[in-house]
């Protein structure tokens, strides 16, 4: 059923285009008398800009306008001549490469696109094409302006970073290739000792020594520059370079390392405890060591004790600590008088305005001897007594 | 003593001169015979086997009691995450079953009852059979005969303390599969010498009670009466003493007078051997008990780190109290010994 209809109306819609065709040829020939060639003299080619400024490598664009001052449109053949060596062309309307365009009558923008592509190795200078729209020429001048490498380049927008001793920097980098060719960069920095910079694409996790940019495209890296533990405060610079087989690029990174403040508190043999007598007063000598790049001023000493134990430092502030130095100070300790056998913890800070620090200290007591010496008077006195009497009443 | 200025060359060089002397050769040599017969004396009589079993035989006891309660807490504090303490084998000694006294209890218990047994008839035995006599008319210093029979019964306490203390420890060893640490048998040893001394003590009272009283029995029941007493009942007169002194339970009280309250108990506690050695033991076989003395401890309380006291620092604890033992012991002989040279022996 379905078979037999749908042949039925293929049939039917081949009547009906031969009866258009055999119509469209007597419509035709009605108008033969106007004279194709003299309707193409009124057909204007032009376009905006028919002089521009370029680079190798790059693709030219000029949209082509008509303009038809008959009363009837016409078929123009496209052509082009004077195309420099190496250069391609192209004529493209409706999405589609075109050799000749139909203008109807009037006014007609933008109808075809002239495509120019200018190859990379096209030297500095000026270049004409003409192009033809049947007698219609229009002369196109390219100013080609710069040389093949153009702009490739290394640059990072922040190029001054600040921060204390033992942060790591990350620089932001772009690395330009505006060469024809895809380049393979190889990655480095000149650090100086201790120094690292480690290089990682953008979108990528891995740190690479290396990477691939394509022609005429860019990539972003990510520099971690990571200063020596111990750096002092100052400026410093980083050169990096990304050196190819063709180009060698490089920028420079600017560090700026402030002063950290740092202190500790410690001992000359490192050990945070000691023995003291109960109602006694100890000496510990306490070490403060400046940790920081910056000399400390006014450094303060204080001491948290148990209840009832006496602990102060000898000295008063320490005026300056020279970067890297040690202050010596000695903490007088007095246990409590009834102070019990066993382990105390005291807790010894040094500040000033900038930073501070804590040391715990373990305060080991112990009973004096003292009654035990007394203990031993009396076992002898004991002693002493028995014999005594042994004396006056044994042996007569 | 009399000269207050002793020339030391001088009376060592008299003390040679008497030391070699005929006279004390014999005596020395009377001495030694004594101080033998009394040894074998008590290491054959019925009554030392009898007490010496019964304390092995408790000691055993209670060693099974402080194995059972020390494997119940140490599971249940390893089920709670806890860790046991370092100083478990001392805590062998001290800790106590669920029916059964710790064997440390014991010895303050039984110890007193081992010295008296040994002191109670020594001169009043010999008084009353007559052999007090014979002795007195060897070619020997009078005062020998207490001397050597103290010594005789002191050196029977330390061979029965040590040997009973050591089997404990072995037992302890096998049974508990625990290893004690270098530390923990020094205390131990020291423990077993204080006790050794403790014992002592009451050797000393029964030796001064038999030369006091003629019969052998009154000495006995007083011996025991005071051990009675020093063990049982003193702790209630301090405690009646004290709150009589410093009221602690009425509302007026204040913290001073429940720490004076419970100062007047401790010192009056004091003068029973008894608690001398608990507090001993309680410090030496713990080396986490850090002093003794009320105030100390409530000072010390909050502000002290958790910590084990080393062996010196706990003898230092408890020093005064083996020097009032030892004292004791030695002021009891001395009492003995007057006593014993003013009493006429020839009947």
């Amino acid at each position: 059923m379905s078979t037999y209809g749908s042949g039925f109306i293929t049939r039917v819609g081949k009547v009906l285009t031969g009866a258009a065709l055999a119509a469209a040829v007597a419509v035709s020939s009605l108008f033969v008398t106007l004279p194709v060639n003299a309707a193409g003299g009124s057909v204007e080619m032009s376009t905006s800009y028919p002089g521009i400024s370029t680079k190798p490598g790059q693709d030219v664009t000029f949209d082509l306008d008509f303009d038809n001052r008959a009363a009837d449109g016409t078929s123009v053949e496209l052509s082009s001549s004077g195309l420099p060596k190496g250069w391609s062309d192209e004529f493209t309307g409706g999405g589609r490469k075109i050799s000749a365009v139909y203008v109807k009558s009037g006014e007609q923008n933008a109808l075809v696109t002239y495509k120019v592509t200018i190859p990379d190795d096209t030297a500095k200078g000026t270049y004409n094409i003409t192009i033809r729209g049947n007698q219609s020429a229009l002369k196109l001048t390219f100013d080609v302006t710069d040389e093949e490498t153009g702009d490739s380049g290394l640059t990072t927008d922040d190029t001054t970073q600040e921060g204390p001793t033992g942060t790591t920097f990350s620089y932001s980098v772009t690395l330009q290739n505006n060469s024809a060719a895809d380049q393979t960069y190889a990655l480095s920095a000149k650090t100086a000792d201790g120094w690292s910079a480690v290089f990682k694409p953008a979108d990528g996790s891995n740190d690479v020594a290396s990477i691939d940019v394509a022609a005429h495209a860019s990539a972003t890296l990510n520099v971690k520059v990571t200063p020596p533990e111990k750096v002092a405060a100052g400026d410093y610079e980083i050169p990096i370079s990304a050196v190819s087989s063709e180009q060698n690029l490089s920028a420079t990174l600017k560090a700026k390392i402030t002063g950290t403040y740092g202190v500790e508190v410690t001992t000359s043999d490192q050990t945070l405890s000691f023995n003291a007598n109960a109602g006694h007063e100890k000496d510990v000598p306490v070490k403060i060591h400046n940790t920081g790049n910056i000399d400390l001023s006014a450094v303060a000493l204080s001491v948290t004790a148990p209840d009832g134990w006496d602990a102060s430092f000898d000295t008063g502030k320490i005026a300056t600590i020279a970067a890297g130095d040690t202050a010596d100070a000695t903490l007088k300790v007095t246990p409590s008088k009834n102070a019990v056998s066993g382990d105390y913890a005291l807790t010894v800070s040094a500040s000033n305005d900038n930073t501070s620090s804590d040391a715990s200290f373990r305060a080991t007591v112990k009973t004096g001897t003292a009654w035990g010496i007394a203990g031993v008077v009396i076992i002898v006195a004991v002693i002493a007594l028995l014999m005594g009497i042994i004396r006056k009443f044994g042996r007569h | 003593m009399e000269n207050p200025k002793p020339d030391l060359g001088r009376s060592l060089r008299e003390f040679s001169a008497d030391w070699n002397s005929d006279n004390s050769r014999v005596n020395r040599h009377g001495f030694a015979v004594l101080y033998r017969k009394e040894l074998a004396d008590h290491l054959e009589s019925r009554r030392f086997w009898i007490l010496f079993f019964l304390l092995l035989i408790i000691s055993m006891v209670s060693l099974r009691g402080a194995l059972n309660t020390i494997s119940g807490a140490a599971s249940q504090a390893s089920s709670q995450g806890q860790s046991i303490t370092d100083f478990l084998f001392l805590a062998l000694f001290t800790t106590s079953g669920s029916s059964i006294y710790s064997f440390s209890t014991f010895l303050g218990f039984l110890g007193p009852i081992f010295g008296i047994m040994l002191g109670f008839d020594a001169i009043n035995e010999e008084r009353s059979q007559g052999t007090l006599n014979r002795l007195a008319a060897q070619p020997i210093y009078r005062d020998t005969i207490i001397n050597a029979k103290f010594c005789a019964g002191a050196t029977v306490i330390f061979i029965t303390i040590f040997s009973i203390g050591l089997l404990f420890t072995g037992a302890g060893i096998v049974i508990s599969g625990i290893e004690p640490r270098a530390e923990e048998f020094a205390r131990i040893a020291i423990f077993l010498l204080v006790a050794a001394i403790y014992i002592c003590v009451w050797l000393s009272i029964s030796i001064l009670f038999s030369t006091l009283s003629k019969h052998a029995a009154t000495s006995a029941l007083g011996c025991i009466a005071l051990w009675l007493f020093l063990t049982m009942f003193l702790s209630l007169f301090a405690s009646g003493l004290a709150n009589m002194l410093y009221p602690a339970d009425s509302a007026r009280a204040t913290m001073m007078d429940a720490i004076n309250n419970y100062r007047v108990r401790v010192g009056f506690s004091r003068i029973s051997p008894y608690y001398l050695f608990n507090e001993v033991t309680s410090v030496l076989m713990n080396p986490n008990i850090h002093s003794l003395d009320i105030m100390s401890t409530l000072e010390s309380e909050y502000s002290q780190i958790a910590s084990y006291l080393t062996l010196g620092q706990s003898v230092l604890q408890i020093w005064p109290q083996i020097v009032a033992m030892f004292a004791e012991t030695v002021i009891g002989f001395a009492v003995a010994y007057i006593c014993f040279m003013n009493r006429e022996i020839r009947a």
